[in-house]
């Protein structure tokens, strides 16, 4: 992809699996501590707590990101409203699709849209391989935004991958968190990465950081969190007073065409 | 003559009626005030803010203000239902030390816990944000302002088993029969009174066991707002059950310290399998942050005789039409429900309560120079006649006068030894290329992450 060259490529955290052998050790230990826990071991190693994790509820870090001005300054003002193109991505045969006015468009395998910063969008994705006939409704809390040149918002849209470890970790009951993060130019690796072997899903290669770790904190070391995705298996409720709030209320999108080729 | 005399005798009696010689009239107050317990306790007086204004909490708000009509009087819902007037918010504002606590949330909105504040304010510029996420609704005109939370709950275990709940509000297990898996949502903030027939292997067997819902708190709202919280029940349950024991079963979120490879990243504690004395809802609070607790006993809710079911009092019809309905609310706190952060007030009840979070019943508003509520204007109902209020204190006390001059002697050992300062120092520069600090803002700086 030419996006790996120009825009520094986004990144992706997985926090879904625990590391098997640090997860066993962590069960030992608790289940011979019969005593309450000490308040220190709560602390954590840099001696401050941090306000904001992955762990809240979403459309709470778009929140506070839409009270800082523009660029992430601390200047105090509320941003203008920005359709930041994204591209959702997923392994062969899995399609999404956007809701609009209560229904769900056709779902289509690479979903391109507009999606206003800020706001959280619940979609939908189905023809998962293995699972036909399961559906999954993850939600895509945007951040922040990307400053592409001019004319080429939709050239090099935000991409959100979605792999089969994901998908199936969800259908396991699973709560699967994935920051999306543009790479700190500082400290970026200068290397242009090629796609892996699956090319449905290249280009990006996820850090998987274990249960024990914020993947929140671990993007904001490494650059700018944009985005975040949750996908877990909660099915829409049946009651159509519970729709709006499970779908964010409907938060507006921009479909973006693919031009004919 | 006689005529002067019959009118000398009407003049007296006149007279004798007009002078009070006959039992003497009571003078009440007027209505208004009767209707008042005491000064100060209906509403503001001169000068003094009205009290705190909780806002209505759900669907079940109005039965229990009607509940309570006795107690509360108009001019008090008046000033629950209402909004408090600008003047008030403003004087408030102007006049920060004499504000109630609780006050600001009022004037500026309560932030909850939904991660919707920042700072020290609520944010207005994202999307109205509740705990478990979702969006706040707009309730419809003429419908109570309350958002309802719900949870997903799963029954995935045993297979074929047929789960039963209240869906009217009318303490019967009147909803359509669930065959496990199923899901359902729930309110959060509730108890749930659940029906199980049909359990494989056990013919004839109904058990009646409850499931408490939390609030979602920052700690669960993203997991609520994905994924479902499972209720399963296994063999061992059935058999604790069916010999006489009580089953309790917490399902929580473990915090990072006590992440285990459980399922879903969520797990779950028995009574059964505890060591004695270990309270599993005390433990699993210590672990995480509790998302259910089911109880499950062999008690026959439905015998005939009993207290009609589970008819009893407090029940609640249903926050939405199809949802079930809870008998109870949860007594875990949590945020998002009625308190939304303020802890301990159960769902359904005024958040002020004489004598349990506010002034006891007759007790005016007003304070004594220490901060303590002044006594009561007895009897109630007449005008405040408290003239003369003395506090004294007794406390021996011995200040000593504070010093006017102090020395320190001050000597380290071993001493200190420093190399002679540089004095000449030759700087050589070469630069090709002038750098351009191309960093995003305050990337050096080593603050607190905000997004």
């Amino acid at each position: 992809m030419a996006i790996a060259r120009i825009t520094p490529p986004s990144k992706l955290l997985n926090a879904g699996w625990a590391l098997p052998s640090l997860a066993i050790a962590c069960v030992l230990a608790t289940s011979t501590a019969s005593t309450a826990a000490d308040p220190s071991q709560y602390l954590s190693s840099n001696g401050q707590h941090r306000l904001f994790n992955g762990a809240m509820p979403p459309g709470a870090i778009a929140a506070t990101r839409q009270m800082a001005g523009p660029g992430g300054t601390a200047a105090m003002g509320v941003q203008a409203p920005y359709y930041q193109p994204v591209q959702i991505r997923g392994p062969q045969g899995v399609r999404f699709a956007l809701p609009q006015m209560g229904s769900f468009q056709d779902p289509e395998p690479g979903l391109m849209a507009g999606l206003l910063v800020g706001q959280v969008y619940r979609f939908q994705i189905s023809g998962i391989r293995g699972a036909e006939g399961a559906e999954l409704f993850p939600t895509l809390e945007m951040v922040d935004r990307t400053y592409p040149p001019p004319g080429l918002a939709t050239r090099y849209p935000i991409i959100v991958t979605i792999d089969e470890e994901d998908l199936q970790a969800a259908l396991d009951g699973q709560l699967v968190t994935r920051v999306i993060y543009l790479e700190d130019p500082q400290t970026a690796v200068p290397l242009a990465q090629e796609p892996t072997t699956d090319s449905d899903t290249g280009g990006e290669t996820p850090i998987d950081v274990s249960q024990f770790q914020d993947p929140l904190q671990v993007a904001d070391r490494l650059g700018r969190v944009v985005a975040i995705l949750r996908i877990g298996s909660l099915a829409p409720p049946r009651s159509h007073e519970l729709a709006p709030q499970f779908f964010f209320g409907y938060p507006t999108w921009a479909p973006i065409f693919k031009p004919e080729s | 003559m006689k005529r002067i005399v019959t009118h000398l005798a009407l003049a007296a009696a006149t007279a004798i009626l007009a002078t009070g010689c006959v039992p003497v009239r009571h003078n009440l107050p007027p209505e208004q005030r009767m209707m008042q317990p005491g000064p100060g306790v209906g509403g503001p007086g001169p000068g003094v803010l009205g009290p705190q204004a909780y806002g209505m909490m759900g669907a079940n708000a109005p039965a229990a203000a009607a509940d309570t009509e006795g107690m509360i009087t108009e001019g008090a819902i008046d000033g629950v239902l209402g909004e408090v007037p600008s003047s008030i918010v403003k004087a408030g504002q102007n006049n920060p030390e004499i504000q109630q606590v609780g006050f600001r949330q009022l004037a500026g909105g309560d932030c909850g816990c939904g991660g919707s504040c920042g700072g020290g304010g609520c944010l207005s510029g994202g999307s109205n944000i509740p705990p478990g996420g979702g969006v706040a609704m707009m309730p419809p005109p003429g419908m109570m302002p309350g958002m309802v939370s719900t949870a997903q709950v799963t029954f995935g275990n045993p297979d074929g088993m047929q789960v039963r709940y209240d869906q009217s509000g009318a303490g019967m297990f009147d909803s359509e029969p669930m065959v496990v898996p199923a899901r359902q949502n729930f309110p959060q903030g509730g108890l749930y009174r659940l029906k199980l027939t049909n359990i494989p292997s056990r013919p004839g067997v109904e058990l009646y066991p409850t499931v408490e819902l939390a609030y979602a708190n920052p700690r669960t709202g993203a997991y609520l707002a994905h994924n479902s919280v499972p209720i399963q029940f296994t063999e061992e349950d059935f058999d604790q059950v069916l010999t006489g024991n009580f089953v309790t079963k917490v399902i929580y979120l473990p915090d990072p310290e006590f992440q285990g490879p459980a399922l879903a990243g969520i797990d779950t504690l028995v009574s059964t399998r505890l060591d004695p004395g270990i309270d599993p809802i005390v433990e699993a609070d210590r672990r995480g942050s509790i998302l259910a607790i089911i109880r499950l006993g062999d008690k026959d809710i439905e015998m005939a005789g009993g207290n009609g079911g589970m008819a009893m009092g407090g029940m609640m019809g249903p926050p939405i039409a199809g949802l079930p309905a809870p008998f109870a609310p949860a007594m875990t706190d949590g945020c998002g429900g009625p308190s939304a952060g303020k802890s301990g007030t159960p769902m359904g009840l005024p958040g002020m309560i004489a004598g349990v979070n506010a002034p006891q019943y007759g007790m005016p508003h007003t304070g004594t120079p220490i901060g303590l509520p002044g006594p009561p204007h007895i009897p109630l109902g007449a005008p405040a006649g408290l003239q003369k209020h003395v506090i004294r204190n007794h406390t021996h006390m011995n200040m000593p006068r504070p010093v006017e001059k102090m020395k320190i002697d001050v000597r380290q050992q071993p001493g200190m030894s420093y190399p002679n300062p540089v004095s000449r120092v030759r700087i050589t520069e070469q630069n090709i290329n002038p750098g351009i600090p191309n960093g995003r803002p305050h990337y050096d700086k080593a603050s607190q992450g905000v997004y």
